[in-house]
């Protein structure tokens, strides 16, 4: 092959040697804030109705209270608490993925870091209102803050759920500001590229960056500090988010290996989440360019990564309280996986474990985008399934057999379920005419960093350091 | 810009190399490093400037920042358990290793929390002042700026010119409103700073002030327009008449209970078939205390047929029924004051003959 040749195909497979002038790959970032596709606001209509219908759902339940649920005595926790945990955990795997990613200074990252950011932002503001739509009277939500009241009354930080909100608060402030962060050289190019309110809205957002040594080496220390501070604060979230469940003696939900199992489900369907996002980006906007077959590969590899890693938690989760076989464990079990959950059940091992398994080791499926949308798209299925599963029907076997319960989500619950993801969804339709949805910055310098060497009679990508 | 200048000039350049070139060179024209900055769309390898680094303070603000956390976190499992203390059987006071989750949660929140505040100060501070800026940084261009006095201006752009920068911009600063605008600038920044703290802190402090009753906010509320009464002072006032629920005649020991039932055949017939179910186990189908139950009391069951019970006013016989007496449990639960009463005429009638056949 000739070298010409050689640099061609080069060029095409990967972004960071496929460099082009500045003005041209601005114009290409820029392109989706400055025009209106013909999908944008049939998308945003009907996206919004169902972001509205879950408000007015949820207004409608504080006006009736929570009877108009399925909510009952048995299976007091819900829907909303399975998708609190669904929502939160592709939360996590966002800002976990960016910040991961980074420290280990892996390229592929690059375009992608923002879409996974954002998916954050989103999935956490959506899922952080469910616990208050599950408290019933939402308005006492102020109770459960540490804040010097008349009645010098404050938390019980005994409580598993104390806690709970102390990380949910913390990843939400944590995960947005460090969307913020990486966020502020970007903002600063559309505020030189774009004109109107959305220069107005750039300018405020680019805190007058202007690209100094000591502002890009401020922005380069605060990213690593966010980093390292993310990748500690991120498995503590979802460990909490598990003492919900572990920290009582319900059968089958208190088991030690509950935090680094929901840790992995976590990342699992995050990882899931960036791919789906990350291929609509692609096809709607015609960001060939920007995410490319390596990037699907490499996102498609650390899914199945995660996946075996969710295939061993899952395992060490079931095996052990299986060869235990104490009556009320056995009960969960028997309940799962032959009772009234094992449609829900084995649909689940279907989508997390059986399918990337059978598909995700060869480099064409991951590389197809129709294959990894599907696939992706099923676990995310599989995952919700899972929550669902150790809320509701676990929760429907206790000790005692009088005590056993039923639960059937009625219209309130699917309403708002659907308008929670709705409202992430019109979150990436809304903030893509904002702001710049690449991080273009660490492209550039990628593609400065990055370059092809001729050694022989082939060319050789290298990486200066 | 740090240091003395009245000129500000910004060089634009296309190649790293050029502008690094141009850095140097204006170094040798004696401008002091403090006036020169490198402007970039990326972060470029700080070594390509010959500049001194540039320092933060990121790593002390990291630290600090985790310290107060920390303490914050000490607060709330410490200080608010005994600001208020509520004792739960079996726990202590300030839990031990669930104090582990709510530490780390609070050392990392505001240990981020402060990186992120330097962060972005440290990268808004210098907009205040006048500044000289190009669009074309975001794009390609390396850019170099530089602080001149009016001596260094000539020879300097003529460094820049020469190592092929190109849209040189220059900021006017000779003059007194542009000094005077500096020195206002950096005064409002700094203001803004000190502002932003002190009002920071008295907003919390204004917060304690009022929750802990150092302040008073008077507000007109319900209690402050209705009728109020001292402890045993004043005129008593009379309870609505619907505001105690009576579900039967009032019994106190002495004033006989009213009568609401005429002793009627159809009440002694209704008598007769309580009696069984009530009665009988104890006090016998004759009621004279013999029942097959009898023998496991001591004292045993009264003579209902006896001269003592059929001495008693019809009252005494309710009340004995409705509240027990002795070893005889209160049968309140078990009947309406009319049963009762179907009862009484039951046993006053006790003596003419048995109640009923069981």
């Amino acid at each position: 092959m000739g070298l010409d040749q050689q640099a061609q195909l080069e060029r095409e497979r990967h972004l960071l040697v496929d460099a082009r002038p500045g003005r041209e790959l601005n114009a290409m970032v820029l392109e989706p804030m400055m025009r209106i596709g013909r999908a944008f606001w049939p998308a945003v209509g009907v996206l919004g109705f169902l972001v509205l219908a879950w408000w007015v759902t949820w207004g409608f339940q504080m006006w009736w209270n929570l009877g108009i649920t399925g909510l009952n005595r048995v299976v007091m926790w819900s829907l909303y608490i399975a998708n609190y945990v669904y929502l939160i955990g592709i939360a996590e795997a966002g800002t976990f993925i960016a910040a991961a990613l980074r420290l280990l200074d892996i390229d592929w990252r690059r375009p992608i870091s923002r879409i996974a950011e954002l998916l954050t932002v989103f999935c956490i503001f959506a899922s952080a209102l469910f616990p208050l739509a599950h408290l019933g009277r939402t308005w006492k939500f102020y109770w459960l803050l540490p804040y010097p009241n008349e009645r010098q009354l404050w938390p019980n930080f005994h409580s598993a759920l104390i806690w709970d909100l102390t990380a949910t608060l913390s990843y939400l402030a944590m995960s947005t500001l460090f969307f913020y962060i990486d966020l502020i050289p970007d903002a600063a190019l559309a505020r030189d590229h774009v004109r109107g309110w959305r220069r107005t809205l750039n300018n405020w957002l680019a805190l007058g960056w202007r690209g100094t040594e000591r502002q890009w080496r401020l922005l380069k220390v605060a990213q690593l500090i966010f980093s390292i501070g993310i990748l500690l604060i991120m498995p503590s979230v979802h460990t909490i988010v598990s003492y919900d469940f572990a920290m009582t003696i319900q059968p089958g939900w208190h088991s030690t290996v509950f935090g680094p199992y929901f840790v992995a489900g976590a990342i699992y369907s995050g990882v899931a989440a960036i791919i789906i996002a990350a291929i609509l980006f692609q096809r709607l906007n015609h960001w060939g360019y920007f995410i490319r077959d390596e990037h699907l590969n490499g996102l498609g590899i650390f899914l199945l990564l995660t996946s075996l890693v969710w295939d061993y938690f899952f395992f060490q989760d079931f095996i052990v309280p299986w060869y235990g076989q104490v009556p009320t464990e056995k009960q969960v079990l028997l309940t799962m996986m032959a009772g009234r959950g094992q449609l829900a059940f084995w649909l689940m091992i279907t989508t997390n474990a059986i399918i990337p398994f059978f598909t995700l080791w060869w480099r064409r499926v991951r590389t197809w985008w129709p294959a990894m949308l599907a696939i992706s798209i099923l676990i995310q299925l599989g995952l919700l399934l899972e929550r669902y599963i150790i809320v509701t029907i676990d929760l429907g076997v206790r000790e005692l057999p009088f005590n056993w319960g039923l639960y059937q989500p009625r219209a309130a619950e699917l309403i708002m379920s659907t308008g929670a993801v709705a409202f992430v969804v019109l979150g990436f339709v809304v903030f893509s005419k904002l702001i710049p949805f690449v991080v273009l910055y660490e492209v550039k310098e990628g593609q400065f960093l990055v370059q092809l060497n001729r050694i022989g009679k082939g060319l050789i990508r290298s990486k200066m350091e | 810009m740090r240091g003395f200048h009245d000129y500000l000039v910004l060089g634009l350049f296309d190649d790293l190399g050029q502008a690094a070139d141009v850095v140097a060179a204006l170094c040798r024209l004696g401008i002091p490093e403090e006036r020169i900055k490198a402007l970039s769309p990326f972060p470029v390898p700080t070594r390509a400037y010959p500049l001194p680094r540039p320092r933060d303070r990121l790593a002390l603000v990291t630290a600090v920042g985790a310290a107060i956390g920390f303490l914050l976190g000490i607060f709330m499992m410490v200080g608010t358990a005994n600001l208020y203390p509520l004792d739960v059987g079996g726990q202590p006071l300030v839990p031990g290793p669930p104090s582990i989750v709510i530490l780390y949660e609070y050392t990392l929140l505001l240990m981020l929390t402060a990186v992120f505040l330097a962060c972005a100060l440290g990268i808004r501070t210098p907009a205040y002042w006048g500044q000289v800026y190009d669009p074309r940084l975001t794009e390609d261009a390396y850019g170099v700026l530089v602080g001149l006095t009016s001596r260094e201006l000539e020879p300097a752009e003529q460094a820049l010119r020469a190592g092929g920068a190109y849209g040189l911009r220059r900021l006017d600063e000779m003059g007194v409103g542009a000094r005077l605008r500096r020195w206002l600038g950096r005064q409002i920044s700094y203001g803004l700073w000190v502002a932003g703290i002190v009002g920071g802190v008295l907003a919390i402090a204004i917060l304690c002030v009022f929750a802990y009753g150092g302040l008073q906010w008077i507000y007109p509320d319900q209690m402050v327009t209705q009728q109020s009464v001292g402890d045993q002072e004043g005129p008593r006032l009379a309870a609505p008449t619907a505001a105690v629920p009576i579900q039967g005649p009032v019994l106190i020991r002495g004033q006989p209970a009213t009568e609401p039932l005429p002793g009627t055949a159809a009440s002694r017939e209704r008598g007769a078939d309580l009696f069984r179910n009530q009665c009988y186990l104890c006090h016998g189908n004759e009621g004279h205390g013999n029942g097959p139950l009898a023998g496991y009391y001591s004292p045993p069951p009264a003579d209902l047929a006896g001269p003592v019970v059929q001495s008693l006013p019809p009252s005494e016989v309710f009340r004995v029924i409705r509240l027990g007496r002795g070893v005889m449990p209160s049968l309140a639960e078990n009947l309406t004051a009319g049963e009762t009463w179907d009862l009484v005429t039951l046993v006053k009638g006790l003596a003419q003959g048995p109640a009923a056949t069981p």
